[in-house]
């Protein structure tokens, strides 16, 4: 259910981002600019393609000073998804063993593969391989990240990899991915898109987009790419079989009187 | 002598209700695979008047009827321009030896759209671009007989900016929680899929086929700022 909820959400920002920048302008940035940043937070391939689909459908209804603002809400939205908080004292980690960090404020995370990362003041400091990231649960991956500096956390966030923003998305906390929705209907609803939660059960979720005219423009089943191509008969089924389970043995019923009237008389 | 005839009342008046809930539950099951079979001819034959508006439905859908190209006597290009479909437009005719009719081809996919015909999902590439074009439709309906398709028959998609053909390369089998074969790809294919059969409707297998490109022919030449 999170998987899916953060990849509708996904959806939706891909969409309304590449929708909303032009493909090629006379200077450098291209709609192929937003996929990457897209990529970058970890979104997926589909709803990348259905971005890019949305913006072909209609390359010229979208400005050029747009593009710029895409990119920066696509930034926006990735920063809902982690930031940066208060330092919190370190809580020994039990899973991985080896090299100390080199900061003197930093907190002492042993790391088995750790990845080097070097500050803007020129100094390095060491975090842990993005397989051991990925494996761990929303709260240790938080845990980790506020046991370092403010300063230390951005560039860790910086630093993430689009498999480990996506494996964030994955368990980022309901209340959390909705505030995001929130935001991203407020940002869709300023470019004259209208985002409602269609359906939402403990198996899917969907997202439709509808223009200012009331008029559909794009439906997200979150991220389920694989369509429900079948019909669910089992209420048909079970009426059909209860009408004839009834029958029969209402015909038992009155054979078995009809019988004992017989031999009664 | 009087509880006898009781109980012939009783058998004369219960009878025909008992008759009737068994003809009701047999019709029901022996009738559902013809109803799914007549309502696919009835929305080809009667497409137009038969159609839910948004209006009626109040989801805001426009279902964008067009007239696909079935002949075209003009010049052909292998690359040309594509006219991109809006949400619930239908934009291409499917067919193929398994099927007795051409299936249309709405893009985008919701449960609406289903009713009508195939649906292309949004998060793949429209036809004849590169990459993977995804087609599904119902399998009680317009896709009942997808599973007819063997390696080496022919695909055909007609659409008002082309015809495109594809031979059928793999026939597949995979969990509806298996997204590979309907994310996107480098190489350009077409992913028709369905439903397993399944006596209760609803399944969690997918069957479906694998088509490469063995034709393409475009109506018009390439426009520029027409294709990614």
């Amino acid at each position: 259910m999170h998987r899916r909820f953060l990849q509708a959400i996904a959806s939706i920002l891909s969409i309304t981002a590449i929708v909303s920048c032009p493909l090629v302008t006379s200077y450098a940035t291209t709609a192929d600019d937003v996929a990457a940043v897209a990529r970058s937070y970890g979104y997926s391939e589909e709803d990348i393609q259905a971005g890019y689909n949305e913006y072909y459908a209609n390359p010229d209804a979208y400005p050029s000073e747009v593009l710029d603002k895409a990119i920066a809400k696509l930034h926006e939205a990735g920063q809902q998804i982690i930031t940066t908080g208060q330092q919190t004292p370190q809580q020994p980690q039990t899973t991985t063993t080896a090299a100390a960090p080199n900061c003197n404020d930093t907190p002492e995370i042993p790391v088995t593969d750790g990845i080097v990362i070097t500050m803007k003041d020129g100094s390095n400091f060491t975090r842990i391989s993005r397989e051991e990231f990925i494996a761990m649960t929303y709260e240790q991956k938080m845990e980790y990240i506020r046991s370092f500096t403010p300063e230390q956390q951005q560039a860790i966030i910086d630093n993430l990899s689009p498999e480990e923003y996506r494996s964030l998305m994955k368990q980022t906390p309901a209340d959390q991915k909705l505030q995001i929705v929130n935001t991203l209907s407020e940002a869709a609803n300023a470019m004259g898109i209208n985002i409602t939660v269609d359906e939402i059960t403990d198996d899917s979720l969907t997202i439709a987009m509808r223009n200012d005219k009331g008029e559909l423009v794009n439906v997200s089943t979150a991220g389920a790419k694989v369509e429900d191509t079948g019909y669910d008969r089992r209420m048909l089924f079970a009426v059909a079989f209860s009408l004839i389970a009834f029958g029969l043995s209402s015909v038992y019923y009155v054979l078995k009187r009809m019988n004992r009237n017989e031999m009664e008389s | 002598m009087s509880k006898k005839k009781n109980d012939n009342i009783f058998i004369h008046i219960v009878t025909p209700f008992i008759v009737l809930a068994l003809c009701v539950g047999i019709l029901i099951v022996s009738l559902i695979k013809p109803y799914d079979k007549l309502k696919v001819y009835l929305n080809l034959a009667f497409m137009d008047n038969l159609k839910s508006t948004p209006e009626n439905v109040g989801s805001g859908l426009v279902v964008r009827d067009n007239e696909i190209v079935d002949e075209f006597d003009g010049v052909t290009y292998e690359n040309g321009e594509f006219i991109r479909p809006q949400f619930g437009e239908l934009y291409a005719m499917l067919s193929c030896s398994a099927f007795d009719t051409p299936i249309p081809v709405y893009w985008g996919s919701n449960s609406e759209l289903f009713e009508l015909g195939a649906c292309q999902s949004s998060g793949s590439v429209i036809i004849g671009e590169n990459g993977n074009t995804v087609i599904s439709a119902h399998e009680d309906t317009f896709f009942a007989d997808l599973y007819k398709l063997k390696t080496g028959d022919t695909v055909t998609l007609k659409t008002n900016y082309g015809i495109f053909r594809y031979k059928v390369k793999e026939t597949m089998t995979f969990n509806k929680k298996d997204g590979k074969y309907v994310a996107p790809s480098d190489t350009s294919k077409l992913t028709l899929y369905t439903c397993k059969r399944d006596i209760l409707g609803n399944s969690d297998e997918r069957i479906g086929v694998i088509c490469e490109p063995s034709e393409k022919k475009f109506y018009k030449k390439a426009g520029e700022g027409s294709t990614k």
